[in-house]
């Protein structure tokens, strides 16, 4: 199940948060009838309450998917720092507007408005293990394959959260992908045509697959259970539990003209290896969307609301001392080659055609780096 | 249910009147252009509810939401009639799906997002 809430793709899995309830509830009544007359004692006087403490515990199984607007990186042979976070872009409901395409009404899904060459990255959050695939124009951004809907862990098709935080473009080498950038259907500049001669997707494809329920999840689960437990039966002067185990504390960096993404500058982003292994995933139980790019000139005619405004330009954001960042997730990288290591940037494929480059692309050096590191999760930092 | 109409205008009134004599049987009735005896005799439930009009001058002397005494009447305000005429099927079967819902899953009307053909 997908929903839509402030510009946000939520993905629940209703199913599987009802089988680990139904685990945590047996794993719980166990407990209790093996605890001593103390322990009751200090427990809850029902059931009900007793299942209510732990119910944080259970995961949602939940997964956040946000699109933030940033700045175009310099497509000039340097690989860059990750560029900020600008907000949100808008997300719609398709079904919400008469005027789209055909094509959109049969896929269904979203839309959302980007300017031509604008950049964009996606952000994850998830409160349980999922596989998300991504997809633009049909081509997988990790391993540059045309679109599935199964995983493949040789060569890895997916992303793994909680462990990867945001994709910024597709995976070119290990350790560097490049930056998405919107480009107009039909002028051959996206990644699609390149791989696959012709240009009939565009937009943005996602799909989850959550962790199979009796998988390491089970082991995360008992726990945070056995933390929970551990604190009710404390004597009460003691501290109290743990936070989310699988929350990542990820910062924010901080007629319809259909758009594709190109390629575009180089960054340095490592896609995390998969540490579960492809069999850890339910691919009975997935849930996938269409990410439908309009040209942002067509979407006030199309919905009735401006597109937010085109960003600043990498130089512009640096000469005002504004951050860049650098993060590292200690974890290992997908490694090895990729469909996507030899496609041709927007900049590349603009001078082949027209013999001119990009605006804004001059070479910048990001002065203010702000490094970024993954946060125990449940921890607060005391000042 | 003109009954409950009745009672309930009745039990807001006189909950207001004991505040404010602006709210007595009279000052009401002569608020919106009615007899006495008339609000009267709807309170008691002699009479039917009033007109869509009077139904929403009579929430607007007592400050109460006009979709809710209109409900109590047993009437659809005209502009809802026109959204639901406007697209009668779509919105039936809207409100069927919301019917066991409870009141916070109707508050919090979300729409999963629709996957297609692709």
């Amino acid at each position: 199940m997908i929903e839509l809430h402030s510009d946000e793709l939520i993905f629940t899995f209703p199913k599987l948060h009802a089988c680990l309830r139904e685990k945590a509830r047996g794993w719980i009544d166990a407990r209790v009838a093996a605890a001593t007359s103390e322990e009751k004692a200090r427990l809850p006087d029902s059931r009900e309450k007793l299942h209510a403490e732990f119910e944080w515990c259970i995961p949602k199984v939940r997964a956040a998917i946000s699109f933030l607007r940033t700045l175009r990186i310099p497509d000039d042979g340097k690989d860059y720092p990750l560029p900020p976070g600008l907000g949100r872009f808008p997300v719609r409901h398709v079904d919400d507007f008469s005027g789209v395409p055909e094509a959109w009404k049969g896929h269904g899904g979203v839309m959302m408005p980007m300017h031509k060459t604008e950049a964009l990255w996606l952000h994850f959050s998830s409160d349980y293990p999922m596989a998300l695939k991504i997809g633009a124009g049909g081509i997988c951004a990790i391993s540059g394959e045309r679109w599935s809907t199964t995983l493949y862990s040789r060569p890895q098709n997916y992303v793994v959260l909680p462990y990867q935080p945001w994709l910024d473009g597709f995976r070119v080498s290990e350790g560097v992908i490049r930056q998405f950038v919107a480009v107009p259907l039909g002028k051959g500049l996206t990644v699609e045509q390149q791989l696959t001669g012709e240009e009939t997707w565009g937009g943005l494809q996602v799909q989850a697959f959550p962790m199979l329920a009796d998988h390491n999840s089970t082991h995360e689960l008992e726990l945070a259970l056995k933390t929970k437990w551990q604190a009710l039966i404390r004597p009460p002067d003691t501290g109290a539990g743990l936070g989310m185990l699988y929350s990542m504390e990820c910062i924010t960096r901080c007629c319809v003209g259909e758009a594709g993404l190109g390629a575009g500058g180089r960054m340095k982003q490592k896609i995390t290896r998969d540490p579960h292994g492809s069999e850890a995933w339910d691919l009975a139980e997935n849930s996938r969307c269409y990410v439908h790019l309009c040209m942002a000139d067509d979407w006030r005619n199309l919905t009735g609301t401006p597109p937010p405004h085109r960003p600043p330009t990498a130089r512009d954001y640096t000469n005002a001392g504004l951050p860049w960042f650098d993060f590292d997730a200690c974890t290992p990288p997908v490694s090895g080659e990729t469909l996507l290591a030899g496609v041709k940037s927007v900049n590349s494929l603009i001078g082949e055609k027209t013999g001119m480059e990009l605006s804004a692309n001059d070479t910048i050096t990001p002065s203010n780096m702000v490094q970024v590191r993954p946060r125990p999760t449940g921890v607060v930092r005391e000042f | 249910m003109s009954q409950a109409f009745g009672d309930y205008l009745r039990a807001v009134r006189e909950r207001k009147a004991a505040d404010d004599p602006a709210f007595s049987l009279r000052q009401v009735a002569g608020a919106v252009d009615i007899e006495p005896s008339y609000l009267s005799k709807i309170e008691r439930g002699i009479e039917a509810p009033p007109g869509e009009g009077t139904i929403k001058d009579l929430a607007k002397v007592l400050a109460e939401d006009p979709d809710v005494l209109l409900a109590l009447a047993g009437r659809v305000s005209s502009d809802l009639q026109a959204i639901i005429c406007k697209r009668p099927a779509l919105f039936a079967e809207l409100l069927r799906t919301f019917r066991s819902l409870p009141n916070h899953a109707v508050a919090r009307v979300v729409r999963e997002v629709r996957d297609g053909d692709w």
